[in-house]
């Protein structure tokens, strides 16, 4: 048989059956041979290119099952502010934007005042020190707060009556948007960009996802702090992408999403919020809060009404749950509907599951909830004295426990939650192998099905993609390394080689 | 009509002689046309506008722009058939001359300031000033004073704006005309979309004026928009409302699965000839068909009426269905009959308000009809003799 591609020399990894193979041959968009030994050499006359993997480690492509996509591509184009000291750093960034841009509006985001030598947000006339002369946006780093500079005050169409809006003692706003102003702000501006810019910013962040080794990528879009613009233009164009997106339309409004033809609803469907703002809903107080155990945003009737209608319609779920008080919230709402139903077979997800019980794995499995989950969480925030630790004092322990998880035979898949973390699978494997707490590690094998085989099984396309089984779609990635060789604490440093797509090469560095 | 009139409420907009000519000035000129009217009823100093709308500059090349800036508007307004001139530059001061024959929208607006006792008609005409935002779209470089004042003014009118529409909104109320009060609490919810206290207002006029399926769906949207924006449900009263709503299946009579319809007024002249038999009839149904017009489909109405009706008059041939058959010699009972489901069909959508100018010269089997048909009580339908 003539085939297009070959690879060789490699350290295949099957994440169906976790077998180790030493060549994939490939013709136009699927897999038409593994095999090991020289059994590849009956193709190798007649093949298009041949790749040497060199004895690294090569597997089916990735996917981030949880991405903001459109954010994450946005903000590409954006001022990151995560590193900015005083309101002095903030202004070099601003001032070189303008000067590269001039006119054209500026945002920045993860601004954190915490991490200002003035401890407090700049305000307007801060910001018009560094550009009055394009309107200016910054969000504050979990986008409930936005400042502006005057022009973008008078640019914007801003209804001053609303509650949030900062204002000094003399009537006079000082920028600062918060709450019920911020939404309105945030949806104003975000639905006043136009899908070219989208497009642009999608252009400019897909090299980053192909070089990670990303085939596809769930866009979890629209509803609450996003825009649903975003989530028609993802419907719009899904086809127009180099790698496979697939659309989480984040919005209660069922009827909308079947007529859109979608069978799934919802992604950061947000049931309660985060540890780093204090929302997730806990049982117990904050360490760092006494008094406060976080925020329910919906009434058990109001989630069991939801699901059940979900359940009726065959729609698959996807809601964002952090603390134990969320997630016993969506299990009740989850029994409701499947008493009422009996159907099983949609493979709800639940979203991140920070912080889950025994009892509540016993009940996911029960109901075959699928967990979605994020491990570069815990490189950046677990472990003692980081942000778990002091938000929730001792239970930092109990935190993303993967290894718990899969014993209770709960299907775990994996995602970066971009951009809160990178869009950066190996990232991800490597957090989830190198787990602060080391009783919730888990082998490199079962990270790697995480952001393979598991993560098609969570999109319902575990059938053509998510491992280099014969018949399956051409989806690859090659490594730097082999995982299985090197320490795991190295994993962090291994790059993506090759990204192959359908059978196309989208990335080659070797 | 005044020689000069400025709007400021939205993007600006100036007549002069009824010819648009905020093109014909530059910025700086437009700038200080609004800052002289925000500012109408104080002479300032030639410095201070100076200094304002030319921070930048200095002292000498300032005053010197003023100077031509003057200039440049003096040249555009020209004096009213009086001799009055728009701006008064004196040598320290420059001003708006209160003499000068000018309409500006805000200070018609503020002349009504003060005044209690303010009709729902001058409430009305105020509205209309409403255009936009203060000075949509205006903005200075390097004029921070400037900027700040437009940007006060904003807020000053937004307010403004929703303590007129809250006026008209009691005057309305007062007057229980709730489909206008539904307009303005639409108005006031574009500006302040997520407040919950206009919502219930909204939602409880829907349901006082008969429109309960506006009330489900206003709440379904509202609902839809606080999740996506706040990731908040409705409060507790607005949740009461809708389901009050909901669980009244019996609502002013209409059906749960039917959508309410809004009914539209229809009134006809009709006349009677004693000698021609159903000539009462057949000119109610010819009247009825031209006022609905041919568009106006009657889905529900029985395709046989239709036919049965088409022997006395043909029009009615023209809300039906295509292809229906004329038929010759129908019995007088099924026209009479066919007549009565018609005009209960025209009723389901429109109150129907039937003049007959000359009752007296009805034929007999009209005036039969007629005597059915009142008997029937037909909701809706009023007949009228003259």
């Amino acid at each position: 048989m003539q085939v297009d591609i070959l690879i060789i020399n490699g350290q295949c990894l099957n994440p169906t059956d976790e077998k180790i193979y030493n060549w994939i041959a490939i013709k136009a968009d699927r897999i038409v041979g593994i095999g090991e030994g020289n059994e590849y050499l009956q193709f190798s006359e007649s093949c298009g290119e041949i790749i040497d993997a060199k004895g690294s480690t090569v597997t089916a492509g990735f996917y981030d099952s949880h991405s903001h996509l459109i954010q994450t591509a946005i903000n590409h184009t954006s001022l990151n502010l995560s590193r900015a000291t005083s309101f002095n750093d903030i202004g070099d960034l601003i001032v070189e934007q303008a000067r590269k841009n001039p006119g054209e509006p500026i945002r920045g985001f993860r601004l954190d005042e915490q991490n200002l030598k003035e401890k407090k947000l700049p305000d307007r006339y801060i910001v018009d020190k560094f550009c009055d002369t394009a309107p200016v946006w910054l969000n504050r780093v979990e986008y409930h707060t936005s400042i502006l500079n005057t022009y973008a005050l008078l640019h914007y169409k801003i209804p001053f009556s609303v509650a949030g809006i900062e204002l000094e003692s003399n009537g006079m706003p000082t920028g600062i948007f918060r709450d019920f102003a911020n939404a309105l702000l945030r949806e104003s501006i975000l639905n006043s960009m136009n899908n070219k810019l989208r497009l642009k910013a999608l252009k400019s962040v897909m090299p980053y996802l192909i070089s990670s080794g990303i085939t596809t990528t769930a866009a979890m879009e629209g509803g609450f702090m996003f825009c649903n613009k975003d989530a028609e233009f993802i419907h719009e164009y899904k086809n127009a992408f180099p790698i496979d997106v697939v659309l989480f339309y984040q919005t209660t409004d069922f009827q909308k999403v079947i007529s859109m033809g979608l069978n799934r609803i919802g992604g950061s469907l947000f049931i309660d919020g985060s540890f780093g703002s204090r929302n997730a809903a806990l049982y117990d107080d904050y360490n760092d809060a006494p008094g406060k155990k976080g925020v329910l945003y919906y009434s058990e009737e109001e989630l069991n009404s939801f699901l059940l209608n979900c359940y009726k319609n065959n729609l698959q779920t996807a809601m964002h749950v952090i603390g134990e008080r969320a997630i016993d919230l969506a299990l009740n709402a989850h029994e409701y509907a499947f008493k009422r139903t009996g159907n099983n077979k949609l493979r709800h997800r639940l979203e991140h599951v920070e912080l889950p019980t025994a009892v509540q794995l016993l009940r996911s499995k029960e109901l075959n909830l699928i967990y979605s989950m994020q491990p570069a969480y815990e490189h950046y925030w677990g472990g003692p004295n980081k942000m778990y630790y002091n938000r929730i004092g001792e239970r930092y322990k109990s935190t993303n426990p993967f290894k718990t998880i899969i014993e209770n035979g709960i299907t775990l898949c994996g995602g970066s939650d971009s951009d809160v973390t990178p869009a950066n699978p190996v990232m991800g494997i490597y957090s989830a192998v190198n787990h602060p707490v080391e009783m919730h590690r888990i082998s490199i094998i079962d990270a790697i099905k995480m952001f393979t085989i598991n993560s098609a099984y969570a999109m319902f396309e575990d059938t053509i993609k998510g491992s280099i089984d014969v018949g399956k779609l051409a989806d690859i990635v090659i490594l730097s390394d082999d995982l299985f060789k090197i320490n795991i604490e190295n994993i962090k440093d291994v790059t993506v080689k090759v990204t192959i797509k359908s059978g196309n090469i989208l990335f080659n560095n070797i | 009509m005044p020689v000069l009139s400025i709007n400021m409420l939205g993007r600006i907009t100036i007549k002069h002689k009824n010819e648009s000519v905020e093109n014909k000035f530059s910025s700086k000129a437009i700038d200080l046309i609004c800052y002289l009217l925000i500012n109408s009823d104080k002479k300032i100093s030639r410095e201070k506008i100076a200094n304002y709308l030319w921070a930048d500059s200095d002292s000498e090349a300032s005053r010197s722009n003023l100077r031509y800036c003057l200039w440049s508007i003096k040249r555009i307004i020209l004096p009213d058939e009086k001799g009055e001139e728009f701006i008064l530059a004196e040598k320290h001061l420059c001003y708006i001359n209160q003499k000068y024959d000018f309409f500006s929208d805000i200070l018609f607006l503020n002349s009504y300031e003060n005044k209690n006792d303010i009709s729902l008609e001058e409430l009305l005409s105020i509205k209309k000033l409403y255009g936009g935002d203060f000075l949509e779209g205006l903005y200075i470089n390097k004029c921070p004073e400037f900027n700040d004042l437009v940007l006060f003014e904003r807020i000053i009118y937004q307010n403004k704006n929703i303590e007129l529409l809250k006026r008209i909104l009691e005057k309305y109320e007062s007057l229980k005309q709730y489909n206008n009060c539904i307009e303005i609490l639409k108005d006031i919810l574009i500006i302040d979309p997520y407040n919950e206290h206009f919502a219930y207002m909204l939602m409880d006029n829907y349901y006082k004026n008969g429109n309960r399926s506006s009330v489900i769906s206003f709440y379904k949207n509202f609902e839809n928009s606080q999740r996506r924006n706040l990731n908040i449900s409705p409060n507790k009263d607005l949740k009461m409302l809708y389901n009050l709503v909901i669980k009244d299946t019996v609502f002013r009579g209409v059906d749960l699965e039917k959508p309410y319809i809004q009914k539209t007024s229809l009134s006809i002249d009709t006349f009677c000839l004693k000698e021609i038999p159903f000539f009462w009839i057949s000119d109610v149904i010819g009247k009825i068909v031209k006022a609905i017009g041919s568009e106006e489909k009657l889905i529900s109405f029985n395709s046989s009426y239709i036919s049965d009706l088409a022997s006395i008059q043909s029009k009615v041939l023209l809300i039906g269905e295509k292809n229906i058959q004329v038929i010759e010699n129908v019995p007088a009972v099924r026209i009479i009959n066919a007549y009565c489901e018609f005009l209960k069909c025209i009723c389901e959508l429109h109150k129907l308000q039937i003049k007959i100018l000359n009752y007296d010269d009805m034929d007999s089997l009209s005036k039969g009809a007629f005597q059915y048909i009142e008997n029937s009580r037909i909701e809706e339908l009023e007949i009228i003799k003259q």
